[in-house]
């Protein structure tokens, strides 16, 4: 009996250490990950940690060009794709050492004008990665913007979302919810005072429009025909499409084509 | 006709789309469009109720229909005619810039969503998602200055912007200023 409870504190001790290991990265966690993905990037960060904590420069670079790849398919398709929390994650925190860096550099402001072009090209360089997450990010807010009850009323696409979308969509509806009931909606018969109403002949849902044109490269060799109607598309490597998103989708996810 | 007050909002909405400031809010449309949804209602209660009503009457259930699509039109031309203005509220809160044609509702509404908009600029301080959303080009550019501004503290050094001095500056730096019309890029 006894032993069984030396046992059980020997556990909890190891337990409590473990999860204050864990803490600090949780609680920092600017964009809110779970915590399996933590791990991972911990994991990550271990890995490599003899060379850099941040990852070896061909990390850095992959990173960097699926950034690049994530923002022009977000930009280009209607929807919301599933969310790169994890890569952001590491970016963000190379971006904030890059700028104690330049901080760090250009106080100490030698005569040396070589300093003053290498932080010219950082600075730049730096300038473009904020400029892709900001724009990443903002767009996905205004397709939340642009569908909100369709997007409340929609699990499978909420759990395409960060938990800090999340929220947001949760607050942002509520406020034009507010809006739309202190404008007219309380003066509705009851009958008409839902908002995700989609029924009969005109919806009050706003839904992202799937039809809408897009512009691909076929980048493999599938050999597949689409057919629409009476015409139809062969997806011959290296040729350019526009197409409506709902037919190209599929591909779109499988990788044989990508976004230009 | 029925229909025709909330047609005018729909029209209304049409033409902000080339304004550059929220037109004055249809308080009496948007009130008159009310004012139809709920006649309608009335006079749909008042159908059924009536003694001689009979479900299977083709006649009467063309009425009912016909009322019920009209209800539903009025409401979808008010929750568009507002979500125009809604997302000209948004655009307005993430430029930092106002919309001085708004009502009581729209004022708190866009006060509300301003505030929003600071706490999910919170967990990315490094990247200011309220930042420009042009490419960057230059990260450096030369400004002249068109009205004296006083001494301005920046990582390279304290700047002291008299009148008509030139500085090669972080654009970032002194965005602000040029908005303001204090600087002017050269």
């Amino acid at each position: 009996m006894e032993e069984d409870n030396l046992d059980l504190e020997g556990m909890d001790i190891h337990s409590g250490l473990d999860s204050s290991f864990h803490s600090p990265p949780h609680t920092s966690d600017p964009a809110g990950l779970s915590m399996d993905e933590t791990d991972d990037i911990d994991d990550l960060i271990n890995n490599v940690r003899p060379h850099d904590p941040l990852g070896t420069l061909e990390e850095k670079e992959a990173d960097i060009k699926e950034l690049t790849h994530s923002w022009v398919t977000e930009r280009m398709s209607p929807t919301l794709l599933p969310t790169k929390e994890a890569l952001l994650f590491r970016i963000l925190k190379r971006v904030q050492l890059q700028i104690e860096v330049i901080e760090e550099k250009s106080i100490d402001m030698s005569p040396d004008t070589d300093v003053k072009l290498e932080l010219l090209i950082v600075e730049t360089e730096l300038e473009r990665i904020k400029y892709l997450i900001r724009s990443y990010l903002r767009v996905r807010l205004l397709k939340i913007d642009n569908s909100m009850e369709y997007y409340q009323s929609s699990p499978l696409d909420r759990m395409n979302m960060s938990q800090t979308e999340r929220m947001y969509l949760n607050r942002h509806y509520a406020l034009l919810k507010n809006l739309y009931a202190h404008q007219f909606m309380n003066t509705f018969p009851d009958s008409l005072k839902q908002m995700n109403d989609s029924s009969g002949s005109a919806s009050m849902v706003q839904e992202p429009n799937m039809d809408h044109p897009v512009f691909v490269r076929v980048v493999k060799d599938t050999g597949r025909k689409i057919i629409i109607g009476n015409d139809s598309v062969k997806l011959r490597k290296g040729s350019i499409v526009v197409i409506k998103y709902s037919i190209i989708v599929k591909y779109v996810e499988s990788g044989d084509v990508v976004f230009i | 006709m029925l229909g025709d007050t909330a047609l005018k909002l729909v029209h209304d909405s049409r033409r902000t789309a080339a304004l550059d400031l929220l037109p004055a809010y249809q308080e009496e449309l948007v009130r008159g469009v009310c004012r139809e949804i709920r006649q309608l209602d009335a006079s749909i209660n008042k159908t059924q109720d009536e003694p001689g009503y009979d479900p299977q009457d083709r006649v009467a259930h063309c009425n009912l229909l016909v009322q019920h699509l009209a209800m539903r039109r009025d409401k979808r031309c008010l929750l568009a005619y507002q979500f125009t203005r809604a997302r000209r509220m948004n655009e307005a809160a993430w430029k930092q810039t106002e919309e001085p044609n708004l009502n009581g509702n729209e004022q708190e509404y866009m006060k509300a969503y301003e505030d929003l908009i600071v706490d999910i600029k919170g967990p990315y301080t490094d990247i200011d998602l309220t930042g420009s959303l042009e490419p960057p080009n230059d990260v450096f550019i030369d400004v002249r200055v068109l009205q004296s501004v006083g001494e301005v503290q920046t990582e390279y050094g304290v700047f002291n912007l008299e009148k008509d001095s030139q500085f090669f500056v972080r654009r970032s730096d002194v965005q602000t200023l040029l908005l303001q019309g204090y600087l002017k890029e050269i």
